[in-house]
Protein backbone atom coordinates (compact mmCIF):
# COMPACT_ATOMS: atom_id res chain seq x y z
CA UNK A 1 0.00 0.00 0.00
CA UNK A 2 1.47 3.15 -0.90
CA UNK A 3 1.76 5.73 1.72
CA UNK A 4 -1.19 8.23 2.05
CA UNK A 5 -1.68 11.92 3.19
CA UNK A 6 -3.81 9.56 5.92
CA UNK A 7 -1.88 7.70 7.38
CA UNK A 8 1.15 8.38 9.90
CA UNK A 9 4.32 6.34 9.47
CA UNK A 10 3.71 4.33 12.31
CA UNK A 11 0.10 3.02 10.47
CA UNK A 12 1.82 2.22 7.83
CA UNK A 13 4.42 0.20 9.70
CA UNK A 14 1.31 -2.04 11.23
CA UNK A 15 -0.88 -2.21 7.55
CA UNK A 16 2.64 -3.88 5.91
CA UNK A 17 2.51 -6.75 8.71
CA UNK A 18 -0.96 -7.23 9.49
CA UNK A 19 -3.43 -8.51 6.62
CA UNK A 20 -6.66 -7.35 8.67
CA UNK A 21 -5.75 -4.31 8.95
CA UNK A 22 -4.01 -3.61 5.32
CA UNK A 23 -7.45 -4.36 4.23
CA UNK A 24 -8.95 -2.10 6.11
CA UNK A 25 -6.77 0.44 5.56
CA UNK A 26 -7.43 0.09 2.00
CA UNK A 27 -11.05 0.63 2.45
CA UNK A 28 -9.90 4.15 4.38
CA UNK A 29 -7.59 5.02 1.75
CA UNK A 30 -10.31 4.38 -0.81
CA UNK A 31 -12.50 6.75 1.31
CA UNK A 32 -9.95 9.41 1.64
CA UNK A 33 -9.42 9.33 -2.54
CA UNK A 34 -13.30 9.94 -2.78
CA UNK A 35 -13.37 12.61 -0.57
CA UNK A 36 -10.09 14.66 -1.85
CA UNK A 37 -11.93 14.36 -5.44
CA UNK A 38 -14.87 15.96 -4.16
CA UNK A 39 -13.49 19.52 -5.27
CA UNK A 40 -14.97 22.71 -4.28
CA UNK A 41 -16.60 24.10 -7.21
CA UNK A 42 -14.45 27.47 -8.11
CA UNK A 43 -16.63 30.43 -8.01
CA UNK A 44 -14.92 31.85 -11.18
CA UNK A 45 -12.49 34.51 -11.59
CA UNK A 46 -14.69 37.08 -11.74
CA UNK A 47 -15.82 36.75 -8.11
CA UNK A 48 -11.73 36.81 -6.58
CA UNK A 49 -11.16 39.87 -9.13
CA UNK A 50 -13.91 41.27 -6.42
CA UNK A 51 -13.15 39.63 -3.50
CA UNK A 52 -10.73 42.39 -2.45
CA UNK A 53 -13.03 45.77 -3.46
CA UNK A 54 -16.08 44.66 -1.93
CA UNK A 55 -13.44 43.72 0.83
CA UNK A 56 -11.91 47.21 1.38
CA UNK A 57 -15.70 48.65 0.88
CA UNK A 58 -17.00 46.86 3.81
CA UNK A 59 -13.88 47.93 5.58
CA UNK A 60 -14.30 51.48 4.56
CA UNK A 61 -18.22 51.10 6.07
CA UNK A 62 -17.35 49.70 9.60
CA UNK A 63 -14.85 52.47 9.66
CA UNK A 64 -17.17 54.80 8.83
CA UNK A 65 -19.50 53.44 11.42
CA UNK A 66 -17.70 53.83 14.02
CA UNK A 67 -16.07 57.28 12.90
CA UNK A 68 -18.44 58.71 11.21
CA UNK A 69 -21.00 60.38 14.51
CA UNK A 70 -21.42 63.92 13.64
CA UNK A 71 -20.21 66.57 15.63
CA UNK A 72 -23.34 67.73 17.02
CA UNK A 73 -24.21 64.03 18.28
CA UNK A 74 -21.29 64.32 20.60
CA UNK A 75 -21.87 67.72 22.14
CA UNK A 76 -25.42 66.05 23.06
CA UNK A 77 -24.67 63.34 24.64
CA UNK A 78 -21.57 65.42 26.28
CA UNK A 79 -24.22 68.14 27.64
CA UNK A 80 -26.83 65.43 28.74
CA UNK A 81 -23.80 63.75 30.65
CA UNK A 82 -22.86 66.85 32.68
CA UNK A 83 -26.56 67.72 32.86
CA UNK A 84 -26.81 64.40 34.85
CA UNK A 85 -23.67 64.68 36.55
CA UNK A 86 -24.78 68.27 37.89
CA UNK A 87 -28.15 67.24 39.08
CA UNK A 88 -26.49 64.45 40.81
CA UNK A 89 -24.08 65.94 42.91
CA UNK A 90 -26.68 68.91 43.91
CA UNK A 91 -29.81 66.26 44.44
CA UNK A 92 -26.95 64.96 46.97
CA UNK A 93 -25.61 67.49 48.51
CA UNK A 94 -28.39 70.66 48.83
CA UNK A 95 -31.03 68.44 50.53
CA UNK A 96 -34.52 70.60 50.89
CA UNK A 97 -34.84 71.82 54.31
CA UNK A 98 -38.15 70.34 55.15
CA UNK A 99 -36.66 66.76 54.18
CA UNK A 100 -33.71 67.68 56.55
CA UNK A 101 -36.07 68.55 59.36
CA UNK A 102 -37.77 65.70 58.19
CA UNK A 103 -34.88 63.53 58.87
CA UNK A 104 -33.83 65.26 61.97
CA UNK A 105 -37.12 63.91 63.57
CA UNK A 106 -35.86 60.76 62.63
CA UNK A 107 -32.81 60.34 64.19
CA UNK A 108 -34.03 62.20 67.50
CA UNK A 109 -36.81 59.71 67.15
CA UNK A 110 -33.86 57.00 67.09
CA UNK A 111 -31.57 58.91 69.13
CA UNK A 112 -32.72 61.15 71.33
CA UNK A 113 -31.01 64.46 70.22
CA UNK A 114 -32.81 66.95 71.52
CA UNK A 115 -30.73 69.46 69.86
CA UNK A 116 -31.65 68.26 66.16
CA UNK A 117 -35.38 68.05 67.80
CA UNK A 118 -35.08 71.78 68.32
CA UNK A 119 -33.53 72.67 64.81
CA UNK A 120 -36.14 70.78 63.53
CA UNK A 121 -38.58 72.23 64.82
CA UNK A 122 -37.32 75.32 64.12
CA UNK A 123 -37.54 74.47 60.65
CA UNK A 124 -40.44 73.14 60.19
CA UNK A 125 -42.62 75.70 62.80
CA UNK A 126 -40.58 78.52 62.01
CA UNK A 127 -43.66 81.04 63.16
CA UNK A 128 -44.05 79.29 66.77
CA UNK A 129 -41.45 81.45 68.86
CA UNK A 130 -43.16 79.19 71.98
CA UNK A 131 -41.47 76.01 71.18
CA UNK A 132 -38.39 75.30 73.31
CA UNK A 133 -36.64 72.38 74.30
CA UNK A 134 -33.34 73.86 75.25
CA UNK A 135 -32.41 73.22 79.04
CA UNK A 136 -32.33 75.52 81.69
CA UNK A 137 -34.58 77.93 79.05
CA UNK A 138 -37.09 80.13 81.42
CA UNK A 139 -40.07 79.85 79.69
CA UNK A 140 -41.41 83.26 80.87
CA UNK A 141 -38.11 85.01 80.22
CA UNK A 142 -39.03 87.20 76.87
CA UNK A 143 -36.34 86.70 74.35
CA UNK A 144 -33.22 88.22 74.29
CA UNK A 145 -34.18 90.96 71.60
CA UNK A 146 -37.42 92.19 72.41
CA UNK A 147 -36.10 94.86 74.28
CA UNK A 148 -34.06 95.89 71.66
CA UNK A 149 -37.10 95.69 69.19
CA UNK A 150 -39.04 97.77 71.50
CA UNK A 151 -36.38 100.37 71.77
CA UNK A 152 -36.47 100.45 67.95
CA UNK A 153 -40.05 100.76 67.48
CA UNK A 154 -40.11 103.37 70.13
CA UNK A 155 -36.84 105.58 70.07
CA UNK A 156 -36.28 107.98 73.35
CA UNK A 157 -36.87 111.05 71.37
CA UNK A 158 -41.22 110.33 70.84
CA UNK A 159 -41.43 108.57 74.21
CA UNK A 160 -39.25 110.74 75.94
CA UNK A 161 -39.00 108.43 79.22
CA UNK A 162 -35.23 108.20 79.45
CA UNK A 163 -32.89 110.62 78.74
CA UNK A 164 -31.98 114.86 79.69
CA UNK A 165 -35.98 115.92 78.57
CA UNK A 166 -37.13 118.43 81.65
CA UNK A 167 -39.97 115.53 81.62
CA UNK A 168 -37.67 112.70 82.19
CA UNK A 169 -35.68 114.62 84.88
CA UNK A 170 -39.05 115.92 86.97
CA UNK A 171 -39.87 111.59 86.71
CA UNK A 172 -36.51 110.69 88.05
CA UNK A 173 -36.84 113.35 91.00
CA UNK A 174 -40.12 111.84 91.52
CA UNK A 175 -38.54 107.94 91.27
CA UNK A 176 -41.12 106.81 89.00
CA UNK A 177 -38.62 105.80 86.30
CA UNK A 178 -38.81 102.31 87.15
CA UNK A 179 -42.15 102.09 87.51
CA UNK A 180 -43.09 103.78 84.09
CA UNK A 181 -40.17 101.56 82.77
CA UNK A 182 -41.91 98.10 84.14
CA UNK A 183 -45.01 99.42 83.14
CA UNK A 184 -44.60 98.59 79.20
CA UNK A 185 -44.06 95.18 80.28
CA UNK B 1 8.98 50.56 5.27
CA UNK B 2 7.79 48.23 3.05
CA UNK B 3 10.45 46.44 0.50
CA UNK B 4 8.72 43.30 -1.24
CA UNK B 5 12.35 42.31 -2.96
CA UNK B 6 13.35 41.46 0.71
CA UNK B 7 10.87 39.43 1.24
CA UNK B 8 10.89 35.56 0.51
CA UNK B 9 8.38 34.01 -1.70
CA UNK B 10 9.66 30.26 -0.98
CA UNK B 11 8.67 30.73 2.25
CA UNK B 12 4.64 31.13 2.64
CA UNK B 13 5.36 31.32 6.75
CA UNK B 14 8.16 33.93 6.41
CA UNK B 15 6.38 35.72 3.99
CA UNK B 16 3.25 35.86 5.73
CA UNK B 17 5.35 37.40 8.80
CA UNK B 18 7.00 39.90 6.87
CA UNK B 19 3.33 41.09 5.30
CA UNK B 20 1.81 41.56 8.69
CA UNK B 21 5.16 43.45 10.02
CA UNK B 22 4.23 45.38 7.43
CA UNK B 23 0.92 45.95 7.95
CA UNK B 24 1.27 46.76 11.38
CA UNK B 25 4.02 49.60 10.53
CA UNK B 26 0.85 50.69 8.65
CA UNK B 27 1.73 49.35 5.31
CA UNK B 28 -2.10 48.91 4.14
CA UNK B 29 -1.23 47.62 1.12
CA UNK B 30 0.58 44.39 2.94
CA UNK B 31 -2.99 43.47 4.19
CA UNK B 32 -4.10 43.36 0.58
CA UNK B 33 -1.25 40.77 -0.61
CA UNK B 34 -2.42 38.44 2.70
CA UNK B 35 -6.29 38.50 1.47
CA UNK B 36 -4.93 37.43 -1.87
CA UNK B 37 -2.52 35.03 -0.52
CA UNK B 38 -5.35 33.15 1.64
CA UNK B 39 -8.56 34.25 0.36
CA UNK B 40 -9.05 31.06 -1.79
CA UNK B 41 -7.86 28.77 1.41
CA UNK B 42 -10.33 30.51 3.50
CA UNK B 43 -13.49 30.16 0.58
CA UNK B 44 -12.80 26.16 0.70
CA UNK B 45 -12.86 25.76 4.00
CA UNK B 46 -15.71 28.00 4.51
CA UNK B 47 -17.29 26.19 1.68
CA UNK B 48 -16.28 22.74 3.01
CA UNK B 49 -18.09 23.34 6.04
CA UNK B 50 -20.67 25.60 5.35
CA UNK B 51 -21.98 23.61 2.00
CA UNK B 52 -23.09 26.23 -0.09
CA UNK B 53 -21.03 29.24 -1.77
CA UNK B 54 -23.33 32.01 -0.27
CA UNK B 55 -22.75 31.42 3.00
CA UNK B 56 -18.65 30.48 2.01
CA UNK B 57 -18.50 34.24 0.32
CA UNK B 58 -19.96 36.03 3.01
CA UNK B 59 -18.20 34.02 5.97
CA UNK B 60 -15.09 34.34 3.94
CA UNK B 61 -15.21 38.31 3.96
CA UNK B 62 -16.19 38.20 7.60
CA UNK B 63 -13.01 36.52 8.29
CA UNK B 64 -10.87 38.86 6.50
CA UNK B 65 -12.65 41.77 8.60
CA UNK B 66 -11.85 40.00 11.69
CA UNK B 67 -8.47 39.53 10.57
CA UNK B 68 -7.87 43.05 9.47
CA UNK B 69 -9.20 44.25 13.01
CA UNK B 70 -6.96 42.42 15.14
CA UNK B 71 -4.29 41.54 12.58
CA UNK B 72 -2.28 44.79 14.60
CA UNK B 73 -2.31 42.48 18.01
CA UNK B 74 -0.66 39.39 16.17
CA UNK B 75 2.25 38.30 17.54
CA UNK B 76 3.60 35.18 15.81
CA UNK B 77 3.27 32.90 18.54
CA UNK B 78 1.75 30.38 15.56
CA UNK B 79 1.65 30.72 11.82
CA UNK B 80 -0.23 32.72 10.50
CA UNK B 81 -2.47 30.44 8.65
CA UNK B 82 -3.30 28.59 11.28
CA UNK B 83 -4.37 31.75 12.98
CA UNK B 84 -6.33 32.26 10.11
CA UNK B 85 -7.84 28.98 9.57
CA UNK B 86 -8.97 29.21 13.85
CA UNK B 87 -10.80 32.21 12.81
CA UNK B 88 -12.37 30.75 10.25
CA UNK B 89 -13.67 27.39 12.36
CA UNK B 90 -14.43 29.76 15.38
CA UNK B 91 -17.08 32.12 12.76
CA UNK B 92 -17.90 28.45 10.91
CA UNK B 93 -19.03 27.50 14.32
CA UNK B 94 -21.02 30.68 14.55
CA UNK B 95 -22.83 31.00 11.90
CA UNK B 96 -23.77 27.39 11.78
CA UNK B 97 -25.41 27.88 15.05
CA UNK B 98 -27.31 31.08 13.50
CA UNK B 99 -28.39 29.27 10.86
CA UNK B 100 -29.63 25.98 12.94
CA UNK B 101 -31.42 28.58 14.92
CA UNK B 102 -33.07 30.51 12.25
CA UNK B 103 -33.69 27.37 10.35
CA UNK B 104 -35.17 25.72 13.25
CA UNK B 105 -33.37 22.48 12.36
CA UNK B 106 -30.58 20.87 13.91
CA UNK B 107 -26.86 21.53 12.25
CA UNK B 108 -26.83 18.22 10.65
CA UNK B 109 -29.51 19.17 8.57
CA UNK B 110 -28.44 21.79 7.42
CA UNK B 111 -28.45 22.08 3.15
CA UNK B 112 -25.35 20.38 1.31
CA UNK B 113 -23.61 22.42 -1.68
CA UNK B 114 -25.91 24.79 -4.41
CA UNK B 115 -23.30 23.70 -6.73
CA UNK B 116 -23.75 20.53 -8.21
CA UNK B 117 -21.19 18.01 -9.16
CA UNK B 118 -19.79 18.33 -12.98
CA UNK B 119 -19.09 14.64 -13.89
CA UNK B 120 -22.48 14.54 -15.28
CA UNK B 121 -22.75 11.11 -14.06
CA UNK B 122 -25.57 10.12 -11.59
CA UNK B 123 -23.98 7.72 -9.78
CA UNK B 124 -21.08 9.64 -9.32
CA UNK B 125 -23.49 12.95 -7.69
CA UNK B 126 -25.48 10.16 -6.18
CA UNK B 127 -22.02 8.76 -3.85
CA UNK B 128 -20.74 12.49 -3.59
CA UNK B 129 -24.06 13.43 -1.92
CA UNK B 130 -23.73 10.53 0.28
CA UNK B 131 -20.38 11.49 1.33
CA UNK B 132 -21.09 15.16 2.09
CA UNK B 133 -23.94 14.08 4.23
CA UNK B 134 -22.26 11.70 5.97
CA UNK B 135 -19.31 14.55 7.00
CA UNK B 136 -21.61 16.81 7.64
CA UNK B 137 -23.41 14.20 10.41
CA UNK B 138 -19.62 13.31 12.05
CA UNK B 139 -19.11 15.37 15.37
CA UNK B 140 -17.63 18.78 14.63
CA UNK B 141 -14.42 18.18 15.80
CA UNK B 142 -13.74 15.11 14.10
CA UNK B 143 -15.72 16.72 11.15
CA UNK B 144 -12.76 19.79 11.26
CA UNK B 145 -10.81 17.81 12.25
CA UNK B 146 -10.98 15.51 9.10
CA UNK B 147 -11.34 18.77 6.33
CA UNK B 148 -8.12 19.96 8.00
CA UNK B 149 -6.35 16.97 7.29
CA UNK B 150 -7.77 15.83 3.84
CA UNK B 151 -9.12 19.38 2.46
CA UNK B 152 -6.54 21.60 3.27
CA UNK B 153 -3.99 19.57 3.81
CA UNK B 154 -2.63 20.54 7.17
CA UNK B 155 -0.47 18.51 9.18
CA UNK B 156 -1.15 16.97 12.70
CA UNK B 157 1.01 19.23 14.92
CA UNK B 158 -0.86 22.88 12.59
CA UNK B 159 -4.29 20.84 13.52
CA UNK B 160 -3.68 20.46 16.86
CA UNK B 161 -2.43 24.36 17.13
CA UNK B 162 -5.80 25.33 15.02
CA UNK B 163 -7.99 22.96 17.37
CA UNK B 164 -6.52 24.11 20.30
CA UNK B 165 -5.73 20.23 21.09
CA UNK B 166 -2.35 17.82 21.20
CA UNK B 167 -1.27 16.42 18.41
CA UNK B 168 -2.25 12.81 19.33
CA UNK B 169 -5.57 14.33 20.02
CA UNK B 170 -6.17 15.51 16.50
CA UNK B 171 -4.69 12.22 14.82
CA UNK B 172 -7.51 10.73 17.26
CA UNK B 173 -10.01 12.91 15.95
CA UNK B 174 -9.42 12.17 12.60
CA UNK B 175 -8.89 8.46 12.75
CA UNK B 176 -12.66 8.36 14.54
CA UNK B 177 -13.73 10.39 11.53
CA UNK B 178 -12.64 8.46 8.91
CA UNK B 179 -14.21 5.18 10.68
CA UNK B 180 -17.05 6.58 11.23
CA UNK B 181 -17.41 7.53 8.00
CA UNK B 182 -16.83 4.27 6.65
CA UNK B 183 -19.68 3.06 8.76
CA UNK B 184 -22.41 5.81 8.15
CA UNK B 185 -21.34 5.27 4.14
CA UNK B 186 -20.72 1.54 4.36
CA UNK B 187 -17.81 -0.43 2.84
Amino acid sequence: MEKSKGFPDEILKHLAACPACAREGDQLQLLLESLSAEAVPDPGEAYWQAFLPRLRYRLRVQQRALQGRPGWMWACSGAAASFLLAALVVGRWQVPPETGAQLRLEQVASGNNPESLQQALDTLLPDDPGISLREGSDPNALPNDLSQALEEAFPERETGLEGNSPEAQRLKEKGTSSSLDSGWV
Amino acid sequence: MWEPSKMNPSDPAQRDLDLVRQFQAGNEHAFDLLVEAHRRDVYRLAYRLLGNHADADDLSQEVFLRIYRSLVRFRGDASLRTWITRITLNLVTDRRRELAIRRQTSIEDLPVADHPSETGKESRVLEEEILRKAVRRLPRRQRETLILRVFQEMKFHEIAAVMGCTVGTAKANFFHALRGLRQRVGS
